[in-house]
């Protein structure tokens, strides 16, 4: 009898403890919904919005339209190899270069997906390994195989290069061939990068909320910065000037692995590398302001870390802007002193310990447990 | 006069030694066998379920096989090679299992323990509380006779049946959560938890999404509300837990508890399963009687005859090595106080103390190795030494920061003949702060011979 009553109540004593907690929330949560107090703090629709509908498809339909332009300067100059079409070309390709840099800042989900930035920036080139593609008329512009003879810096040895590009080109018809079908093939993935984003995607990046893992403030955060390390950091700057690398492969500064490097031999200078550097750099700042191509200012994560109270990192962040940009005017070579690979370096360090723990974004770091 | 003094000597050491004779009496009173029979077939269960997660989510390859480089805690040792380290965790569920079945109980405990230590040791970067609570509660599962009741041994070996045990056998497991819960409260007791309700301030607004308490998670109110409640469970949880009119109460607190924080924060993994599992150590005999009379055979393995085991003999050394690993398990979590500065910091003592979600720790470490003679300076690509897990611990534990210096170190010094200057530059930020140098990047830490020496860590500036 006794041990019942016992029994009694303990459930009683827990029942009592779901009820109390089960007011206790929904208590709060009443008070919670009438307080509007923070919405801008964990809702990303209007900066998720402003990042799909002005920075990222902004930046893809730039890209599809110089890839427009470059296909049709193409075949003007494969029909009509001359050094009208030639510079035509030229212009064609370094515009649309530079609309790359853009986009590719953007490397995840759709411009992930279609592998934009391996299949078109991946440099030096392997000169030999171009060639051997051209003269067996093999077009694998989609496998890792021709990783190292693909995309822009293909473009750059082929209309750079050579010491007669005109006379290259006319001797052997299949470097024309071998040059519009690369085009073509780089066309084809602008089109699906641009019609993947304006999509479900377009829609389905606003609705993917949250800082969690995979949602898209974190993927864009993340991969954008990853992007930046791997192919602003090091391979722009790290590698050519030999800042960065592992122990067993020592490199030593080595200006042959700059991005554009045979438009640098013949201009005699680095400006044109320096433009892509500034045009990478240019995006990661659109993408932190959620500033629109146009510049007009968009709700950013500027807005976010102000609205959080975190103004002075907001200030780091933009003249740590300033400072590269000031970096990147003051040379005309890409090797040099190290303030350049600094001033890029310090930008990773911001968002990693300052910027990304506001937002409460994990680095994507490994997916094992943690306490 | 000597005479006397020497009598009253002797006085005191009886009264002493009564003293410890009577907590002897105490420790090995004799008690139902009945909770570590169930403790030990639900740990094993647990033990088997963590391996089949280790193996399902492909850790074993992904921790052990894939790394080139391992943050080991013992220098020598490293992982298999081959299928080595799939037979390594293969052995242990087969550990498990036998635990389980309570089938050659102590071959397999003892394996167990110490194949799962192995592991452990391997690589700082998979430190988990957690981790170390399994092992040390292996170590005890080793120990005591969970073999004797319902299990394959007593029948195979009938001389070892008992229904009953040492008290102290069931005594310590409890000591030891006790010990866990208190530790992990007092590692809350300060400043940023209790006032600035960091780290959960960080983590919790992420977590809106989640039904009926997502709209609060932003507010900070709610993080201090969390902290502190957090806090008072781990202070105090084990004491309601002991105390028989509480339990009851006491245990559901421990269900929505860590619940909750496996909701919330699901990479803290098989932590609530260890501490749900764990603390049923804590009810009555006759509720784990009551439980085994549920299993299966339990009506044909409880109605054995059992023999009454032997009373041990009573030395009281065995009842000094209890004290003492009591004593050690208090000390070691507050060994911190001798390094000085804040622990979150410099991470110097934090290890082995039951801390856990206490720091929200980011930034950006770089490895630089100069070469004296040519007066270059380069940037170790860690990518190509650490997986990403490893480089995002490293870059905030200093004996980690250590190793791998001295490891890039080493290589440059084979390969040129030379020793190289190794310098840490490295900015993190610390639970809401903004981010401060964390390593004086003047110092050629390759020269240091002891990672612990101070100078190169700079200390904390506080808000």
């Amino acid at each position: 009898m006794k041990r019942g009553k016992m029994k009694n109540r303990k459930l009683s004593y827990v029942f009592a403890l779901l009820v109390a907690s089960l007011v206790a929330f929904t208590g709060c949560n009443d008070s919670g919904t009438s307080d509007d107090d923070g919405a801008t703090v964990t809702d990303f629709t209007d900066l998720l919005t402003n990042q799909v509908n002005e920075v990222i498809i902004p930046s893809a339909t730039a890209y599809q339209s110089a890839m427009e332009n470059l296909v049709t300067s193409a075949n003007a100059f494969v029909a009509t190899s001359d050094v009208n079409t030639l510079d035509d070309l030229r212009s064609a390709y370094q515009s649309a270069y530079l609309a790359y840099q853009a986009i590719a800042v953007h490397n995840y989900f759709a411009t992930a997906n279609q592998s934009l930035v391996p299949t078109s920036n991946l440099y030096p080139v392997n000169v030999t390994l171009l060639e051997g593609f051209i003269a067996g008329e093999r077009y694998e512009f989609n496998t890792l195989v021709q990783q190292r003879a693909n995309g822009f810096p293909a473009m750059d040895y082929m209309l750079f290069g050579p010491e007669d590009v005109l006379a290259y080109f006319i001797e052997d018809e299949k470097r024309g061939a071998f040059l519009t079908n690369l085009i073509a093939s780089m066309k084809e993935r602008a089109d699906a990068i641009v019609t993947q984003w304006t999509g479900s995607l377009q829609s389905g990046f606003v609705e993917n909320g949250g800082t969690a893992l995979g949602s898209s403030v974190s993927t864009q955060l993340n991969e954008s910065l990853v992007y930046y390390e791997d192919h602003v950091r090091e391979n722009k700057v790290g590698i050519p000037i030999g800042q960065l690398g592992p122990l067993d492969t020592p490199i030593d500064p080595d200006g042959t692995k700059i991005e554009a490097y045979y438009q640098s031999l013949f201009d005699g200078n680095d400006s044109f590398a320096l433009s892509l550097l500034r045009a990478s750099i240019e995006e990661m700042e659109d993408l932190y302001l959620g500033s629109a191509t146009s510049d007009a200012d968009g709700q950013g994560y500027d807005d976010l870390l102000i609205a959080r109270d975190q103004s002075t990192i907001d200030t780091d962040i933009k003249a740590q802007f300033a400072a590269i940009y000031n970096q990147i005017a003051n040379r005309t070579t890409i090797s040099g002193d190290n303030a350049l690979y600094d001033a890029v370096q310090e930008l990773v360090t911001l968002y990693k310990s300052d910027f990304f723990p506001v937002l409460n974004v994990q680095d994507a770091d490994g997916m094992n447990d943690g306490d | 006069m000597q005479a006397l003094q020497e009598g009253a000597n002797d006085g005191a050491f009886f009264c002493r030694f009564m003293r410890v004779h009577q907590i002897h009496d105490f420790l090995y009173k004799k008690v139902s066998i009945a909770p570590l029979v169930v403790l030990r077939i639900a740990f094993g269960a647990l033990m088997l379920f963590s391996i089949f997660r280790y193996t399902e989510q492909s850790w074993i390859s992904e921790l052990y096989m894939e790394p080139t480089y391992h943050f080991s805690f013992i220098s020598w040792l490293k992982p298999l090679d081959g299928i080595g380290m799939y037979l390594v965790f293969a052995i242990m569920g087969v550990n498990a299992v036998c635990m389980i079945l309570g089938l050659f109980y102590r071959v397999n405990t003892l394996s167990l323990l110490l194949l799962f230590v192995y592991t452990e040791l391997l690589d700082k970067t998979y430190y988990l509380n957690h981790y170390y609570l399994v092992s040390v509660l292996l170590f005890w599962m080793s120990i005591v006779p969970a073999h004797r009741y319902y299990s394959l041994d007593s029948r195979i070996f009938p001389g070892i049946r008992s229904s009953q045990c040492a008290n102290w056998c069931v005594l310590i497991f409890k000591a030891q959560l006790s010990v866990v819960y208190f530790y992990a409260g007092l590692a809350k007791v300060n400043p940023d938890w209790l006032f600035q309700g960091q780290p959960l301030a960080t983590w919790l607004p992420g977590k809106y999404q989640l039904p009926i308490i997502g709209s609060l998670m932003h507010y900070k109110m709610t993080a201090l509300l969390f902290s502190w409640a957090g806090c008072l469970y781990d202070l105090t949880i084990w004491v309601f837990l002991l105390i028989k009119k509480t339990r009851g109460l006491a245990y559901v607190a421990v269900l929505a508890f860590h619940i909750l924080t496996g909701i919330l924060f699901p990479r803290i993994g098989m932590f609530p399963y260890i501490m749900i599992t764990t603390t049923i150590i804590f009810f009555s005999e006759g509720w784990h009687q009551k439980v085994l009379s549920y299993l299966p055979f339990s009506t044909e393995y409880l109605a054995q005859t059992t023999k009454s085991v032997a009373a041990t003999t009573r030395t009281p050394v065995a009842t000094y090595l209890l004290m003492a690993y009591v004593v050690v398990q208090l000390l070691l979590p507050l060994r911190y106080v001798v390094y000085g500065g804040n622990l979150f910091w410099h991470e110097q003592g934090y290890r082995f103390s039951w801390r856990v979600m206490l720091m929200e720790k980011n930034g950006y470490t770089a490895i630089l190795v100069k070469d004296p003679n040519k007066g270059t300076q380069k940037e170790v690509r860690q990518e190509a030494y650490l997986t990403p897990f490893q480089r995002q611990q490293m870059k905030s534990q200093p004996d980690m920061i250590y190793q791998f210096a001295q490891h890039v170190g080493d290589e440059f010094r084979e390969q040129n003949g030379y020793e190289p200057e190794v310098y840490v530059k490295s900015r993190l930020s610390l639970n809401g702060r903004r981010s401060q140098p964390f390593t004086d990047d003047t110092m050629n830490i390759y020269q240091l011979t002891d990672p612990l020496s101070k100078g190169w860590i700079l200390p904390l500036k506080e808000r």
